[in-house]
Order: C-alpha cells, then structure tokens, then sequence
C-alpha cells in the first residue's frame, strides 16, 4: 500500500467530524486523520506551534477545511496557508455546508484546490468524503518534502 | 313743341280755318249792302282772329290769304276781280297783311303759353297726384288740410274727401302734438326754413303709423305750408331690429366671461367689455382711447407690437396668442398675470380692428403646477414605494437563503444518524422501531427537498441575470430530455409548436420549462394516454408560451395560490411536490418582465401560460 500521509481535518461540528471520520474508516483512513476543532487550532497545527510544537514536521496530504468555524474560519485559514511559501503546496479541500458564491468565489480566489459542498443525504456523504479521502491521500502525488509553515 | 306737330298733321284744323273764312265773308257779303266799299279786310282780320284762337300756323296762314284774296275778289273794286288797283288800296292791303299777321302772331303766342301752362299745370298735377310720397298742403290760420295727394290717403287710409276739412292735429298721434306744434309756430314765425320730424299719424282704422314729415311754407306771405309725408314703417322696423341685434351683441359681449378687447390700427383700445373691467382693474372709460400697451408688460411691449404688425400684414384671422409661452398682462395695479389669448382681425368700413379675447389663467397654471407636482410627488413616492419593495425583497431573500443554509446542517445529521442507526441497531430496535425509523427518515428527506426549494427559489431574485438569445424550442427539447426519466415506461403524447426566439436568461428559462415540463408529467400521471402540447402565440410586444396537459386539472377557484410560495391544491398523496415550482416560474418570468397566468378544470386538465416582451421587430422563428 502506498504511503498514506495524514489528513487534516479541521471541523468544528463534532458529528460531522464522527460523520467524517465514519466515512474514512471505510477505507482504513482514519489512522492518518488529524482532527482540529476551529481555524486557531488548525493553523497552529500547520504552524507546528503551540500544542503541536512537538508534531511530527511533515505537513498532511491533504487539508479538509470547513469554512463555519469559530475564531478562525476556513477562508481565513485558505488566506494564511495560500500566503505561506511552504504550506501552500499543501492540497486544501473546502468540505463545507456553503454553497454560498461569495465562499466558492474567494475560495478559489484564494487556489483553494478543490470545493465540496456537503451532500444532505447520508449515503452521497459517505461516497463524497471517501472518495476524497482516497485521492487526496492515495492517489494525489503531494508536494516533496514540505516543511511545517515558516510562520 | 311735339302737340303743336302734332296738330299740324291733323287736317281738321285746316278745314275750320276754311270755315270760319267762309263764314265772315258770307256775312261781309251780307252787309254788303251796309258798308258798301268801307274797310273789305278789316272783317277778315275778324277772322283771322277767330282762327288764331287755334293758334296753329299752317290755318292760320290759309285764312289770312283767304281772307285776303276773298275781300279783294268780292269786296274790292273793281269786284270780282282780284287785284290792286291803287296806291291806297295796295296799302290798305298791306295793312290788311301787317294786322292779320300780328294778330296771328299775338293768337298763335298766347295759344303756346295757354298750351305751356296748360301742360305744366298737368306735370304738377302729376307731381303732385302720383308722387311716391303724401304731400299734405295745410292751412296756417287753422290747420286744416286744404290738399292732400294720393299717397297720403293711402298712408292715412282715409279717403280725398274724408281727409279735407280735418285738421293736422287730428290726425297726429297725441304724443307727438307739442313737438310740433313748436316747430310750425317757429316755421310760421320765419324762425326757421322748414322742419323735419318724426312723428306719428293716427289712420282711420286707429292703427299709428310712423312717418317722417318734411314742412315749409309754401312761400314768402302763404297762408299755407306744404308738408312731405315718407311712411317709415319699415325704416323704423329696421331700426328696431339692427338696435334689437345690437343690443343682444352688446349684451353678449358684455356679459362674456372673457375679457373682450377691440383695438384699432394705432393700438388704441375701442371696446373694452366688462370682464375685461375685473381682469385688467381698470374701467372701460379709462381704458377706451387708451394705448393697449397699457396692459402689457414694459418687456413684452415690443414683442407685441411686432406681433400684431405681422399680424396685421399676413392678414391671417384667429390666431391663437400665447400657444407656446405663456402671455403675460399687466393689472392697472402693476401686478402681472398670466394669460391665454386667441386674436382675430375684422375689417369694418376700411378699419382694420383686432379683437383679442382673453383669459386669466392664473389660477388654471396654479393648479396644473399642483397637478404636477403632486403627479411628481406620487411619482417620487412610487419609485420610494418600489425601492423599499425591492429592499424588503432582497431581505426576505437574503433572510430565506440564510435559515435555509443553517437548517441544512442539522438536516443533514438527522438524516445521516438515522441511517446509521439504521444500518448498526436495525435488528435491536424491531419492527415498529425499524418503521419509525423510516417516518424519521422520510421527513429528514422532505424537509431537505424544501430548503433546497427555497434556496434555489431566494436564488433566483439575487442571482445576476445574464441576457441573450435565448431559443425556446431549444429549451424545450432539452427539458424534456432531461426530465425523460421520470416519464419512462409511460406514453405520453407530445405535442410542441413552434416557440420563438426571445431575448433573457438561458438557465432560468431552462428552469421554467423544466418545472413547467416536470409538472405536466407529474400531474398526467394516472392518465392512460397522457397528452402535453407546448405552444406559442405572438401578441402585440410579446410572445406568450403555453403548456397544456390533460391531467388533473385544478379548480378555477384557487387559482390564485397555485402561483404562491409552498401553495399546494393537492395532497401530496396523490401528487408529491413542495409547492415551489410555480413559484419559481412567477418569478422568474416576472424578472423578465412578463405575465404568468393559468387556466385549469379539475379532471380535465391544466394549462399554464407565460407571457416575455419581445421587441417589435423580432418574427417568431420555427
């Protein structure tokens, strides 16, 4: 099995992150899932700061990014990370309840690189996330050697 | 002298003359016996006189020469036997011929002036009788009518006889005696020449009639005067009606509502009728004789002059005055006011007058600017009106695409645990579990159809409208094909037209015929043969598409709702649906600025119209 790297997923709704995480196990992902609860953490995470000064310094495959979060959210996050010289090579993925077209707009704005929109029903949820999960970090090449964000 | 030719011609005169010599010779011949040789011709100038009484010369020359030649053939010595035989004789001949012929002149000459006379006294008299006027001689002493011709009894209706012997006075109308009276005691008294007067007679049947007498003395020392009598009936009715038609003119004018104005060529005001009084505060007495001017203002004045003077040339009649800008007067009060005026031109006896009829309309443009200003202020409060619509609007959209989008997080955690649930503890929670598990389930289902509904619907108002060409039957065909699906294993009939090509939103007209599309299926659906027309109609500045169905049908009665946001008129038991597709459809064609409307019976059918402008020059496509 390829090298799988860890996902982040930064998800302030503690049942979507079980709906997530749910998803992912159905693919044995959920080893390499890390779970941040708002655009602080999530940010301190990348920044190998704070509570995740001692991580390991290998930034995630993939980024899941929910933009309603509290203080920090997710659009803000895509700004700092997409202005950082090293993290933004890190794949970033909207996984939002916001089909707003202002959000999709700076998103991409932004480079986020992929946008989904939560599907309502339970069954296209769990297809969604999992093929996420499978390309993002299965089958997408990341970025050589990155490093935790010269914050 | 035509009766003197006259006479001449006829030979009877001739023949007396004959006669009348003949006579005297006979009786000279008789007395011959007593005057023997004495005087011959003396006798015959008897005769020559006599025939001179005719005075006609060719018998008076034949007697004289008769006369002559008869005394000396039988008076003369030697007898019977014409000639002279002395000195004495021969004289007594020639003043035979000298007498006669003098005679004959004198009779001949007093003959004319008899026959002058004669014919004069009969032109007077004709004058006099068959003049077209009555011609009275009356008595100065007592006023008697001593003469009256013809026409007079005509006039008066009395006869020659009646009218003689009455007096003047009796004859005139009562109320008109004084006057006279005065006026032929001045006549009499040489104070004046004549006098004229118009008066009344009073006939013989009692009716008066007006007359105009002319009256003079009939010469120096008369004791009559002559009095010219004109019948003036008619006349006076004439004069009755122009002054009748006069006063009713005077009367219009004066009581006119507008202000009446006549000038002359200088400017200068003539008529000056009462409404004109009120308008100008001036009186007609002032304002005769005066310059209009006087009632222009000092800047206009010019203008006006100029005005009236091409006026004047173009000699065009009844133009209107003030047709492009407003006309202003001038009260007497200096206050200038605002007026409407039409001028026409009349020409009376060579004089060019003008009359201008005019208003003020002062208070008409004061209340046409209160028009106008309320009409703008109704204006300004529409477009208010609208904008806080279109604000109230976007709220409300905003509002629904808001709550919509927070609801569906929750929605989707129901949904998702409940298949969870499902999926893990089916086995625990046993029949009726599993089944309230599904209710749960279902209802998740429903209410993420409806915010999904409502979000798409509170889209539609804030998303931007991209315009094009937009090929309807295109739509059509695609809508169709997309919603082939949930028309599988049914026949249906389909019928579509010819639709145009219109100008508006490619994807939300999509949406439109794709919900209209959609609900035609759904509502057929318990119909054997199920049949959809799609058609359009080209109606002046738009194009109106309609879908038909012969399925359902709704009533009539609630055909309103059917337009309204989550309006239903089925249960959704028979017919599954959130209620929103209409109205979508609404307002969607009501961005486009068109019409939607419907017609429906239940069990029969449905049809649904919608109408979209379409510039005038645009053809229907098929």
């Amino acid at each position: 099995m390829p090298n799988v790297r860890r996902i982040l997923l930064a998800e302030d709704d503690p049942n979507d992150v079980e709906l997530t995480l749910k998803a992912l196990a159905h693919h044995n992902l959920t080893n390499g899932v890390d779970v941040v609860h708002d655009g602080a953490e999530a940010l301190d995470y990348l920044y190998c700061r704070g509570a995740f000064a001692e991580r390991a310094k290998a930034p995630p495959a993939v980024i899941l990014l929910d933009i309603k979060m509290p203080k920090v959210d997710g659009v803000e996050v895509l700004r700092q990370l997409k202005a950082d010289a090293q993290l933004r090579v890190v794949p970033v993925v909207m996984l939002t309840s916001s089909r707003q077209e202002r959000d999709v707009m700076e998103s991409y704005r932004l480079g986020v690189n992929a946008y989904v929109v939560k599907p309502m029903d339970f069954h296209d949820f769990i297809t969604v996330v999992q093929e996420l999960g499978l390309f993002w970090a299965v089958i997408n090449e990341p970025a050589p050697a990155a490093n935790c964000g010269s914050a | 002298m035509q009766p003197l030719e006259n006479q001449l011609q006829r030979p009877g005169g001739y023949a007396a003359a004959l006669a009348v010599t003949a006579a005297v010779v006979t009786i000279r011949w008789l007395l011959d016996g007593m005057l023997g040789e004495q005087s011959p011709y003396v006798t015959m100038v008897a005769a020559v006189a006599a025939v001179a009484w005719f005075g006609r010369v060719g018998p008076m020359v034949l007697a004289i020469m008769l006369g002559g030649l008869a005394a000396n053939w039988m008076f003369v010595s030697p007898r019977h036997r014409l000639g002279v035989s002395s000195v004495s004789e021969g004289l007594e001949f020639g003043l035979y011929l000298l007498a006669s012929g003098a005679t004959a002149a004198l009779g001949i000459a007093l003959t004319r002036s008899r026959k002058r006379a004669e014919e004069n006294g009969q032109r007077f008299q004709a004058a006099y009788e068959h003049a077209a006027v009555g011609m009275e001689q009356v008595s100065l002493a007592d006023g008697r009518l001593l003469e009256v011709n013809a026409k007079q009894c005509e006039i008066l209706g009395y006869s020659r006889e009646e009218m003689l012997g009455r007096t003047f006075e009796q004859i005139t109308h009562e109320a008109d005696l004084l006057r006279e009276r005065e006026l032929v005691r001045r006549l009499v008294a040489g104070e004046i020449p004549s006098y004229t007067l118009e008066k009344r007679y009073i006939r013989k049947d009692g009716r008066p009639v007006n007359v105009r007498v002319t009256s003079s003395l009939a010469g120096k020392g008369a004791s009559y005067r002559i009095t010219i009598v004109e019948d003036i009936t008619e006349r006076k009715q004439a004069q009755e009606a122009l002054a009748e038609s006069q006063r009713r003119l005077a009367g219009i004018v004066e009581s006119a509502m507008d202000a009446i104005i006549t000038i002359d060529e200088q400017q200068r005001i003539v008529l000056f009728n009462a409404a004109a009084e009120r308008t100008f505060g001036l009186t007609a007495a002032e304002a005769v004789g005066s310059s209009i001017e006087r009632l222009i203002p000092q800047q206009f004045r010019g203008a006006h002059a100029e005005h009236v003077r091409q006026f004047g040339q173009t000699g065009q009649t009844n133009r209107a005055m003030g047709r492009l800008c407003t006309v202003l007067g001038l009260r007497a009060n200096g206050e200038e006011f605002p007026i409407e005026a039409s001028i026409s031109q009349v020409n009376v006896g060579g004089q060019k007058l003008c009359s201008v009829i005019l208003r003020d309309v002062t208070q008409r443009l004061a209340a046409e600017e209160q028009v106008r200003q309320l009409n703008a202020e109704l204006e300004r409060r529409v477009e208010q009106r609208t904008a806080e619509l279109e604000a109230a609007n976007k709220e409300l959209e905003a509002f629904s695409y808001s709550v919509s989008h927070d609801l569906r997080a929750p929605l989707r955690h129901v949904s998702s645990f409940v298949h969870l649930l499902n999926a893990e503890a089916r086995d625990k929670v046993g029949e009726s579990g599993q089944r309230y598990l599904q209710v749960i389930a279902d209802a998740a289902g429903r209410m993420g159809n409806l915010i999904d509904d409502l979000l798409t619907f509170s889209r539609i108002g804030r998303s931007a409208m991209t315009e094009t060409e937009v090929d309807l039957g295109q739509l059509v065909e695609e809508a169709k094909g997309e919603l082939s699906p949930e028309w599988s294993g049914r026949s249906i009939e389909w019928h579509i037209g010819a639709l145009p090509v219109v100008r508006g939103d490619r994807t939300l007209l999509r949406s439109v015929m794709v919900n209209l599309l959609s609900n035609a299926i759904k509502y057929t659906r318990r119909r054997e043969q199920a049949r959809i027309e799609v058609g359009a109609s080209e109606e002046p500045g738009e194009a109106v598409v309609s879908v038909r169905d012969n399925g359902a049908g709704f009533d009539m009665r609630f055909v309103e709702k059917l337009f309204g946001v989550f309006q239903r008129l089925h249960r959704s038991e028979d017919f599954e649906g959130t209620g929103i597709g209409l109205a979508s459809v609404r307002r969607i064609i009501a961005r486009h600025g068109g019409r939607t409307w419907a017609e429906g019976e239940v069990g029969r059918g449905a049809t649904f119209y919608f109408s979209l402008p379409v510039p005038r020059n645009r053809t229907c496509q098929t």
